[in-house]
């Protein structure tokens, strides 16, 4: 059973593009670092914001509680803002990996193309239900039922959405299982890291909406004493602490799915990957403990400090994450090497 | 041809992509430039004579521009992407690779567009009163911002169908300072306000319920309007004549209008435009339900009608004299002719066709070189496959494949060996009678009353 060498030797990856990359590479390499981040930071407070905005309603109703319902409709508020930025910082990101990954993310995006092109419906039906959420909060008071509906039917949504981002930047990483792909659903279960970065992911959205309600509900509360701000710290320091610890099991997780290289590599292969990782990881082990101090005391100091903390080691997983691609794709691009200016 | 394939089946490949760019281009001239340009008006207006029930209507406006832009107007824009990238990766990543920085610089100026509306929107009454004049500033800072997006991409647009001397310098100032940019920005401008003053004018009855301040509004939209119309009639000739030769003969053709239809459809209706916008600065109270109507459908029609044309007048190019408008470069055409197309794809799962595969190979080629356009059934009949080759045998079709490039202007040269166009021919044979026969079947059954089918099986 053995193949032809000619087989054997042949990447599954495309040959780039005749016209080259209009730039240098490590400046590209910069601009995706930054501009992803700062597209999920936003991504991360519309998902977990939505969803809480539905849960503090239901609490609203469940507990006959007016402050829980002013809660809820002001994180509806602060998500709606939010996703527009989300949506715009997006683009950024989406056009330098465009440009500089075209071998890899074009094939990736068109095995899932009809996934990938029902986004553009989801994500409008989304943000409408999210608005008619918003905007009909005061008005359907007696219908509380189809306004929560409304909610639900919207934060779903964009549940399910990053599901169709990760299996596409999980697919261009590993060619190698492109052959045979039978598009979005097969893909969930064919590349081994989607599950891992899903729960990765979510766990960072409810740990930033954490923070972010608590810095908030502080700001807000000095000019307008509403308990709905002094409700949002509470709750926000707690979900920040909880979901950080989280982080602790997703992220260790995510790491055991890659390749055996690529995991060689953070674990001691590599002295730079490993020196990466192990600087994010004690940064994270430095946020619990400043949590865990915010959470039993407030404090103006402990909290500009633990987001600082966040906020690097937010910038240091976009490297790590880059350094994974750029390990995962380091033999294809040496099989089919991109088309640099010279 | 470097990149997997996929069909869209009824829709078509094609028409997915122009309808995503038709409903983008609608609601970014018509709401985010054109709506934004009389939101900020008319706040002017309101704030000059102290009018609060019309500083109101301009609010109320601002939240129906907030949200039909950041849902459907943006995500229609990202979604053009989406769709070239899925069903014409080739042309995309070409016109990536070129134009990038261009791209990028727009993409800066929509961050910023979306900030000011936000901005814009939230400081509406916080920044009131004496305040008021910053407020407007950021309103035209607004406009201008949504305005230099349209200024960008039509640079990227008006290159793909007259990159000048791009071709051969490979420069990209030589493709975004072409000579159809500044004449399609002029006329999208216009058009952009001439579409949002059609569309808000429909709805003044119900939106501006008090007769003396619908009298104003209508004089602001009468002045825009009469600005409007001449510059777009300048810049709609001027952009003809910035054309290729052969792009301009095929004008009328792609607008699918005969000569005189063309001409005389186009002035006439921008004629009627030019009569509402007299009426409207005219200060009559009641105006022709049929000529605001008439307006607002004409000028939507208009808008996609440009922009079919744009789409077609290209062909058989994607980006004009360098790549087709199925991808493949005209340098490698002799290429793949000479060696066979199937054997450079990368993802053709065959690679060399024998008798065995004939039909397979032929469903490969067609879904890389015919697929972006044609369909083989479809909505769009004059693209699917059951009509335009209805009837046809495979030796009429391996015949035509040759010649095509030669007998239609708008289709690019069959790229393959002679093998490979017999596989075309045998697989477009195959389908088109196997979908126009079972259609056939299922018309005559329909006709006759016949029992279906199925009852016929099971008497069988």
């Amino acid at each position: 059973m053995s193949m032809p060498p000619y087989l054997k030797v042949e990447s599954p990856v495309p040959n780039d593009l005749g016209l080259s990359i209009p730039g240098n590479l490590p400046l590209f390499e910069v601009l995706i670092v930054v501009g992803f981040i700062l597209h999920l930071i936003y991504v991360n407070i519309v998902v977990a914001g939505s969803v809480n905005a539905v849960v503090f309603e239901i609490r609203g109703i469940v507990k006959r509680d007016a402050v829980s319902d002013r809660l809820a409709l002001r994180l509806a508020t602060l998500v709606s803002i939010h996703k527009s930025i989300a949506v715009v910082l997006g683009i950024a990101p989406l056009l330098i990996i465009s440009t500089i990954y075209t071998q890899f993310f074009y094939p990736s995006t068109i095995l899932i193309g009809k996934w990938w092109l029902l986004l553009i419906p989801l994500l409008i039906v989304s943000f409408l239900l999210l608005y008619a959420y918003k905007y009909t909060w005061d008005k359907w008071q007696g219908r509380r039922t189809l306004h929560l509906s409304v909610g639900i039917a919207g934060s779903l949504i964009l549940l399910f959405v990053p599901l169709i981002f990760i299996a596409n930047v999980a697919s261009m990483l590993q060619p190698e299982l492109w052959n045979g792909s039978k598009g979005f659903f097969d893909s969930l279960f064919r590349y081994p890291t989607i599950w891992q970065r899903y729960f990765h992911f979510m766990s960072a959205s409810f740990a930033i909406i954490g923070m972010y309600m608590y810095g908030w509900g502080k700001r807000k509360i000095r000019e307008n004493d509403d308990p709905a701000f002094a409700l949002a710290q509470k709750y926000g320091k707690g979900s920040a602490l909880l979901f950080t610890l989280l982080q602790l099991v997703a992220g260790p997780y995510l790491l055991l799915s890659m390749s055996g290289e690529v995991r060689a590599s953070f674990l001691g292969g590599s002295v730079f990957h490993t020196l990466l990782l192990a600087v994010a990881v004690a940064l994270a082990i430095a946020l619990i403990v400043l949590l865990y101090r915010l959470y039993k005391a407030d404090s103006k100091k402990l909290f500009v400090s633990s987001a600082v903390v966040l906020v690097l080691i937010m910038g240091l997983m976009s490297w790590i994450r880059h350094e994974v691609r750029e390990l995962y794709l380091a033999p294809y691009t040496e099989q089919a090497p991109r088309n640099l200016k010279d | 041809m470097n990149f997997p394939t996929i069909d869209f089946g009824f829709l078509g490949n094609g028409n997915l992509i122009g309808m995503m760019a038709v409903l983008h281009v609608m609601i970014n001239h018509a709401v985010a430039i054109g709506g934004s340009v009389l939101m900020v008006s008319i706040e002017h207006r309101a704030s000059k004579d102290g009018n609060p029930a019309l500083d109101a209507y301009a609010r109320r406006l601002c939240k129906w521009i907030l949200i039909i832009t950041t849902t459907v107007g943006a995500m229609t824009g990202v979604g053009i992407w989406f769709t070239t990238t899925v069903i014409l990766p080739d042309a995309i990543g070409a016109l990536l690779r070129i134009f990038h920085w261009a791209w990028f610089a727009e993409w800066l100026v929509f961050v910023s567009e979306v900030i000011l509306l936000l901005a814009y929107y939230y400081t509406w009454y916080k920044w009131s009163g004496a305040r008021k004049a910053k407020h407007l500033r950021v309103g035209v800072a607004l406009c201008i911002m949504s305005w230099l997006t349209l200024v960008i991409i039509t640079g990227i647009l008006a290159a793909q169908i007259n990159p000048g001397n791009w071709v051969e310098t490979l420069s990209f100032w030589d493709a975004f300072l072409n000579p159809t940019w500044v004449p399609s920005t002029v006329f999208r401008t216009f058009a952009a306000i001439a579409l949002g003053v059609a569309v808000l004018q429909a709805l003044i009855r119900w939106t501006v319920k008090e007769m003396r301040d619908r009298l104003v509004v209508q004089r602001i939209f009468g002045k825009w309007l009469a600005l409007s119309v001449p510059m777009m009639l300048l810049s709609g000739f001027w952009y003809l004549r910035s054309l290729p030769d052969k792009a301009q003969t095929l004008v009328k053709w792609a607008s699918g209008m005969g000569d005189t239809a063309f001409l005389w459809l186009n002035i006439g209706g921008l004629l009627l435009i030019f009569v509402l916008a007299v009426l409207l600065l005219d200060g009559k109270p009641k105006l022709p339900a049929a000529l605001t109507v008439f307006t607002a459908v004409f000028s939507l029609l208009l808008i996609t009608e440009f922009e079919v044309v744009r789409e077609n007048i290209r062909k058989p190019y994607v980006i004009y004299n360098y790549m087709y408008a199925n991808g493949i470069l005209k340098a490698d055409v002799e290429k793949y002719s000479r060696e066979g197309a199937l054997r450079h794809a990368k993802f053709a799962k065959v690679k060399e066709v024998t008798d065995a595969n004939k039909l397979e190979a032929g469903e490969e080629l067609f879904r890389m070189q015919c697929i972006s356009c044609h369909s083989i059934d479809g909505a769009r009949r004059s693209r699917a496959m059951t009509e335009r080759i209805k009837g046809w045998s495979e030796e009429t079709i391996a015949g035509f494949i040759p010649t095509m490039h030669q007998v239609r202007d708008v289709m690019p040269p069959f790229a393959g060996t002679e093998k490979e166009i017999e596989a075309l021919a045998a697989y477009l044979a195959d389908i088109v009678a196997k979908e126009n026969g079972a259609e056939a079947a299922l018309q005559a059954e329909n006709v006759s009353g016949s029992p279906s089918s199925d009852d016929q099986e099971r008497k069988r």
